[in-house]
């Protein structure tokens, strides 16, 4: 048989398994797309390879890489196995609240004296015999593993470290997991809710990982596994076993990587800015110019729990190929955030629907083409709700239908009263979309474009012809993009720094992007210097002049639709680490937060030198770990400072050492 | 003697460590209308300032610059009865002042407390030489929404943005509004140690209060 060996990557996401086999420089040979079976992804996934190794032979599979929705979906929805959290140099009385207020989930928690202060100078000594004692406890309670998370570990982690030592010779076989091996930013709180969630992952992915192993071994597939993390780096399945809380979010951040990949952009010296543009929403992800994610510290919020891993930063918006298009009082175009049924959809389902528009085209009320659909959830209670549930038992039918028979009030607040109802899912609303601006088009011929024609006319104006709705439709998709390059454009202002995420400048920022075509002003130009890539079903009809609006030219790849397991495919490992050095005030030396302790110096030059000197074989080994076959390590330097005393002096707040690791051997 | 020379010569008699001139003029100025936040303002503060160049420069020692504090802080005491508003039946909002650990000038953030008492804040004056965690464990009980930090040494600076890493660690960095000050601080350094504002002198810190407040609601 022919051929070279090549990768395997699967994405296993919420709805569905994608599969990709790349070989031969990375070419995409084979996609499988399978439903997820959520109570057994092993088998979807064999499933998936089963389908696989009808086009390619098993010896060609090298290396599988997977990303998962497994530690998202068992963290959204309480699944992990009880765990144990030992709390050192924690408030008491903050505990009690923490765990008042479910901080940390189904975890036991112990508490123990030690920790340290925000210099990294120790508060109290570990209570070791404590330390012992709590864990005895806690194993008592049948946890199966055990966290431990110290107070300002992130500043000096050497009472986290010592208890995991005592906690390995006491208990062997449990495993433990530190905060600062998991965190790097500030609040305690977060970082033992981070710990506790991943002691709880761990029996969990061990199973997952363990049953892919015995899928592929099954089918004849001798290849290593690896793992995909939540910035989108790839480790080794026995890393991933000690990180599990690490790989959340992980589908979207495969997803962007191999949106880039399959738009072919190569080595580049700008960011790649994916718009994934679905039914409901639209994300963006930002890779830098390397091609990775772009992070945010903050963590992420999964299901309620804070999380407080690096993840990728995704900005999200409700604006998607069904979102519904209302106009406001003042006669502007509001498009999203609510999800509707398109008119289109609605029609080819029920024809009726055709002439109820009628109705309300010739209405002289008729301001909204809507139609109400019965849906499955239940009445509030409320008497006119009741009464509009019975009218719609009947079958669909229009606002003005439902409101007929009412009192005043109810006819006044009956759109809000359907509203209400469509979010409880007691009614389901269909109306005009951008999807059904395309229909109008015929851009888009899924669906016949009567019902969307009559919607765009009742919009447009009361008796617009039918050249009036499609001036109409052609202002919706400009709409459309116009919001979609706002987003991007306001996301990449965030990122620079230069605005803040609830910034007053909105409305200055969407008069720029509208500047050239008012042609009031100067005709100002927004560059936004990055490649401009679309993914989702409705990408092809908005990303073209939402990129132009932005200078620039929009990628819309094939094979998108299994851009998730392109992505883990062509992932490789990487790794970033930051040391922090603080001066210290009171001996005029510097404090270096190494990843075992703190180490003063008197000068910041040695201090520097020295922690480079140290932090390159520590993090050579830490990759060695991960997963990195030949790990090449960057590191940039930024010493912070800031004018005081009216300009008179400057002073130094600390020194930032930026680690970067990446596999020379990928 | 119009209101310059007024200040002129309490600027004067406080290098003089004269207290009965200060107390004095100040008695004056009082007399002839002059607003009790401009006798801070353009009499004593630029006292304390000269003094504190010349303390620098080594003509004038600490023993001196205790005395012209301690006339500063009479006078300061005298005239907050004179601000008034202070019963205001609602409060604009609940603030803590305190000086960082390590440093005890007072004068700055006493008048910073003054000033926004006598503009309808709560103010809990934490004192001076405070420690961070001291500074926590107010806001756990006192639930502010605003905590002010003084610190007038370039050394002490380094605790305003240790306070904001504890406040940070101990997850309650969210529930309110950091401002810092004193005479060496600038915007720079608030904006880089993530303070959420900062002011040059008390009446600018209302103001930037109250637009700090303004956004949260
Ligand atoms: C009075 C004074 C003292 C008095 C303080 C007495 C007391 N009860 O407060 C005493 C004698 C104790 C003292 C001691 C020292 N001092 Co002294 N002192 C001064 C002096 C002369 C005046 C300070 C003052 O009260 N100004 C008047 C007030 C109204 O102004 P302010 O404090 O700046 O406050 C205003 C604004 O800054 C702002 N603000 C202040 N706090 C806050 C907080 C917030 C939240 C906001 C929004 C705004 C804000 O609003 C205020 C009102 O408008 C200054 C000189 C100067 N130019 O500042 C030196 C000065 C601050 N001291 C200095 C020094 C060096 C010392 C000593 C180290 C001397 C020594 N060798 O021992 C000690 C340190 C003691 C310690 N550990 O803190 C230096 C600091 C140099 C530096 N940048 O590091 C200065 C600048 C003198 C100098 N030029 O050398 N000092």
């Amino acid at each position: 048989m022919d051929g070279t060996r090549g990768i395997l990557g699967i994405d296993a996401g919420g709805t569905f398994t994608d599969l990709a086999f790349l070989a031969n420089g990375k070419i995409v040979e084979a996609r499988v797309k399978v439903p997820t079976r959520h109570d057994d992804l092993a088998a979807t996934i064999g499933e998936g390879i089963d389908l696989i190794l009808r086009e390619v032979d098993a010896w060609r599979i090298g290396d599988v890489h997977l990303a998962s929705t497994l530690a998202t979906n068992a963290t959204v929805e309480n699944k992990t196995v009880p765990s144990g959290l030992i709390l050192i140099g924690y408030d008491e009385e903050d505990i009690k609240k923490a765990v008042d207020r479910n901080l940390f989930g189904p975890a036991e928690v112990e508490s123990v004296p030690g920790g340290h202060d925000e210099k990294g100078n120790e508060k109290e000594p570990l209570d070791e015999a404590k330390v012992i004692e709590s864990s005895d406890a806690l194993l008592e309670k049948n946890v199966e593993g055990i966290a431990i998370s110290g107070y300002f570990s992130v500043r000096n982690p050497t009472h986290e470290i010592r208890a995991k030592e005592l906690l390995k010779l006491r208990h062997p076989n449990i495993s433990i997991t530190c905060g600062h091996e998991l965190a790097s930013e500030l609040d305690a709180f977060k970082r033992a809710a981070t710990a506790a969630i991943n002691a709880g992952l761990i029996p969990i992915i061990i199973k997952l990982l363990e049953a892919v192993k015995n899928v592929m071994h099954g089918l004849g597939i001798n290849a290593s596994l690896s793992v995909v993390k939540g910035d989108g780096s790839l480790v080794s399945a026995e890393w991933a076993e000690s990180h599990p809380v690490e790989t959340v979010v992980s589908g979207p951040a495969a997803s962007a990587m191999g949106a880039r990949f399959l738009a072919g952009v190569k080595k580049s010296e700008r960011p790649s800015w994916i718009v994934d543009i679905g039914g409901t929403t639209t994300d963006i992800i930002c890779l830098d110019k390397h091609g990775n994610p772009v992070l945010k510290n903050e963590g992420a919020s999964i299901g309620g729990h804070e999380i407080l891993v690096k993840t990728i930063d995704i900005r999200t918006f409700g604006l998607g190929g069904d979102s519904r298009i209302v106009r406001t009082k003042d006669g502007s175009l509001k498009i999203g955030p609510r999800r509707v049924i398109p008119l289109a959809v609605a029609a080819s389902e029920e024809p009726s629907v055709v002439n109820m528009l009628r109705e309300i085209e010739t209405s002289p009320s008729g301001r909204e083409p809507v139609i109400v659909f019965p849906g499955k959830g239940k009445c509030s209670g409320m008497p006119a709700e009741e009464r509009i549930m019975k009218k719609l038992a009947k079958g669909p039918a229009t606002l003005e239908y439902l409101a007929h028979g009412e009192k005043i009030g109810v006819v006044h607040s009956i759109g809000q009263i359907i509203d209400k109802m469509d979010e409880r899912g007691a009614a389901v609303i269909a109306a005009f979309t951008p999807t059904d601006a395309l229909t109008v088009l015929r851009r888009l011929d899924k669906w016949d474009n009567q019902a969307s024609s009559i919607g765009a006319g009742i919009l447009a104006s009361s008796h617009a012809n039918a050249a009036e709705a499609e001036a109409f439709c052609l202002d919706v998709c400009e709409a459309v993009s116009r919001n979609i390059a706002w987003e991007v454009f306001r996301k990449a202002l965030c990122d620079d720094g230069l605005i803040s995420k609830n910034s007053e400048y909105d409305s200055h920022l969407k008069i720029g992007l509208r500047s050239r075509e008012l042609e009031t002003g100067p005709g100002i130009t927004l560059h936004l210097n990055g490649n401009m890539i679309g993914v989702g079903a409705p990408a092809w009809a908005f990303m073209e002049r939402a990129a132009s609006m932005l200078s620039e030219k929009a990628a819309l790849p094939e094979d998108a639709p299994v851009g998730g397991a392109v992505g883990a495919a062509v992932g490789t490992f990487f790794m970033r680490h930051v040391l922090l050095i603080t001066p210290l005030v009171k001996t005029g030396g510097f404090r270096v937060h190494l990843p075992n302790g703190i180490k003063d110096f008197d000068d910041l030059e040695k201090a520097a030198s020295d922690s480079v000197n140290f932090m390159i074989p520590w993090l050579k080994s830490m990759a060695a770990e991960a997963g990195g076959t030949a790990p090449e390590i960057e590191w940039t330097r930024k010493d912070e400072v800031a004018i005081i005393s009216g300009g008179a002096r400057s002073i130094h707040l600390w020194t930032r050492i930026m680690f970067n690791v990446e596999d020379g051997g990928a | 003697m119009n209101s310059q020379e007024l200040f002129n010569g309490m600027i004067n008699a406080l290098i003089e460590l004269d207290k009965d001139e200060v107390l004095n003029l100040v008695a004056k100025a009082l007399a002839d209308n002059v607003r009790p936040m401009d006798i801070l303002n353009g009499g004593i503060t630029v006292g304390l300032q000269q003094i504190g160049e010349l303390f620098s420069e080594g003509e004038v020692f600490l023993p001196e610059l205790l005395l012209a504090a301690d006339i500063a802080m009479g006078v300061m005491k005298d005239l907050s009865d004179r601000f008034g508003v202070g019963d205001q039946i609602e409060k604009r909002g609940r603030c803590i002042f305190a000086t960082v650990e390590g440093d005890v000038h007072d004068i700055g953030k006493s008048l910073v407390c003054m000033i926004f008492s006598a503009s309808g804040y709560e103010v809990l004056d934490a004192g001076v030489d405070v420690p961070s965690q001291k500074i926590i464990d107010m806001i756990k009980e006192e639930k502010p929404d605003v905590v002010g930090l003084s610190s007038l040494l370039s050394t002490t600076m380094q605790a305003q943005r240790e306070f904001i890493e504890a406040a940070k660690e101990a997850g309650l960095r969210d529930s309110f509004k950091i401002m810092v000050g004193g005479a060496p601080v600038s915007r720079e350094w608030a904006e880089k140690i993530g303070a959420d504002g900062y002011a040059e002198d008390a009446s600018s810190a209302v103001v930037e209060v109250d637009k700090l407040l303004e956004q949260r609601v």
